[in-house]
């Protein structure tokens, strides 16, 4: 029996296993939303150095996660709703998901929602909400998110990179759009009151009777834990881009250093060179030593710092480089402890309908 | 209405791709339909893939099907070489048009190549779905494995009864 299913959960990664879970186990026709604490979402195959913007997120507390589906980057937080359609893999169908969901805002709220040929909801020519899909094993998702009352400056700070034009990849881009929250064309709207009315028209569109299921923290399996792990995993979040090169010019007061390297899916650096003024006689050689090192500004200075070391002489300006890569391509996620249930404050974030036999 | 539109897309794909090839030599045509649309020389599998063997190591890719459903495809995810699989597993991931789609391994066995020019060109797959859009070469662990699967005719076939 298809069923309609509210995540009592703020964690992405929380959110993501359990839909995950959701995606094998539910009814195909079944229905899931979600609203996560302040995270960004990268596709299956992106870049999170290019994508967004690490350093402003670490300083912010905004996570960051890969989900398993395709597309492009997305922040979300309490403002914005997930929404997800499990179906067969047969009758996958975005248009029609879409539209119910474009249906449901302009039923229920009087808004001009319209869907272009990307499956994006619009609002005035602006996007507020997106869409990308999952296929496996038989079974598809469509998830989305929607824009209710999202800090729209955060969003714009997180998925813009300082290192855009940096990096160079045959990883899925994202596609960049104007955005705007649904609160804007209408005053006083919240997550949970579209919540609702999501759900009435998903009810009705896909025939679903039976009552809302809640699922909490206590409800979190063995399987979720585990799918949890992978997904803070920094093999997960960063060793997962595929290939890349990254190329700067360092400023210095002592002159212009050029660097450019290749790193492999897996996160490995192949190819480094260094380029600079003569005086500075070690940067050959810093070149080779970078081969095999993991791309991420710690592992990167390091490595820096241990030449450094040996060569006196050239101290202070492989330390200056150190220092400026440590910044550019920083990874300040600290390696993820096993992840506990949290039940402490397990107060439901949403109320369930009371359903009319 | 939309499966319909796809296989005749389908067909049209796979028509001008025999005629690169360099005529109809490996497609017998019956008198229920003009043309196979599958290579006559490897198999099928229920999940879209398609097998050739030389040897004891299969090459394997998606059909000109399974390609056209996909749409444009962005990026190709590959299993490591040396990696071993079973049947079914998923092996890999294609991304098309914001969709991440398994790709499914149809036999048991080892990888032993992958195809690392999809890389920087993805879109081998949507333009020679049976040539050089191959994924990888495996090393099979049972032959009998490959025997199973459909050849050209079952695969028509199957590939029919699902759009019906």
């Amino acid at each position: 029996m298809a069923r309609l299913f509210r995540l009592q959960l703020r964690s992405i990664y929380e959110n993501l296993a359990v839909e995950e879970r959701l995606l094998r186990e539910a009814q195909p026709g079944s229905f899931i939303m979600y609203s996560s604490n302040p995270c960004v979402v990268m596709g299956r195959n992106q870049n999170p150095w290019k994508e967004c913007n690490i350093r402003y997120m670490a300083r912010e507390g905004i996570e960051l996660a890969r989900r398993r589906s395709g597309g492009g980057t997305v922040y979300h937080d309490r403002g914005n709703l997930c929404y997800s359609f499990i179906s067969t893999v047969k009758s996958h169908d975005k248009n029609a998901n879409s539209g119910i969901v474009a249906d449901a805002l302009k039923s229920g709220f009087g808004i001009n929602a319209e869907v272009n040929e990307r499956n994006d909801i619009l609002v005035d020519r602006k996007k507020v909400s997106g869409a990308a899909y999952r296929l496996t094993r038989g079974r598809a998702y469509h998830h989305g998110t929607l824009l209710v009352d999202s800090s729209l400056e955060r969003l714009k700070r997180s998925i813009l990179s300082p290192e855009l034009g940096k990096i160079s990849t045959k990883a899925t881009d994202s596609v960049r759009s104007k955005v705007i929250n649904l609160s804007h064309a209408v005053k006083g709207l919240t997550v949970d009151k579209v919540s609702h009315m999501l759900e009435r028209t998903v009810r009705t569109k896909l025939g679903i009777s039976k009552p809302t299921i809640s699922i909490r923290s206590a409800d979190i399996t063995e399987g979720d834990i585990e799918e949890i792990e992978n997904l803070k995993q920094k093999s997960w979040l960063f060793g997962e881009t595929p290939k890349f090169k990254v190329s700067y010019e360092m400023d210095f007061s002592w002159g212009v250093v050029q660097v450019d390297m290749e790193i492999e899916r897996g996160g490995k650096v192949t190819y480094c060179s260094f380029t600079g003024p003569k005086v500075v006689y070690s940067l050959p050689l810093l070149g080779k030593t970078m081969a095999g090192v993991t791309f991420g500004g710690a592992q990167v200075s390091k490595e820096i710092l241990h030449v450094a070391r040996a060569l006196s002489g050239d101290q202070s300006f492989l330390e200056d480089i150190a220092g400026y890569l440590e910044d550019k391509i920083a990874t300040p996620f600290s390696a993820p402890s096993s992840h506990r249930r949290d039940t402490s404050k397990d107060a439901d974030i949403w109320q369930i309908d009371p359903i009319e036999i | 209405m939309l499966g319909r539109l796809s296989r005749c897309a389908g067909l049209v794909q796979g028509a001008s791709m025999t005629m690169t090839r360099g005529g109809l030599r490996q497609t017998a045509p019956t008198l229920t339909r003009f043309m196979s649309t599958y290579p006559g020389d490897r198999r099928y599998a229920d999940t879209h893939e398609w097998l050739k063997k030389e040897d004891g190591t299969v090459t394997v890719g998606i059909t000109a099907h399974a390609a056209e459903k996909l749409g444009d495809i962005v990026y190709v995810s590959l299993p490591e070489v040396g990696e071993s699989f079973a049947k079914n597993d998923a092996m890999g991931v294609i991304e098309s048009v914001k969709a991440a789609s398994d790709l499914v391994c149809p036999v048991n066995g080892k990888i032993e190549e992958v195809n690392s020019t999809l890389a920087d060109s993805p879109e081998l797959v949507n333009k020679e779905p049976h040539e050089q859009g191959w994924f990888v070469k495996m090393k099979l662990d049972d032959d009998a494995d490959f025997e199973a699967l459909y050849d050209t005719d079952g695969y028509q076939k199957f590939v029919d009864s699902e759009e019906d």
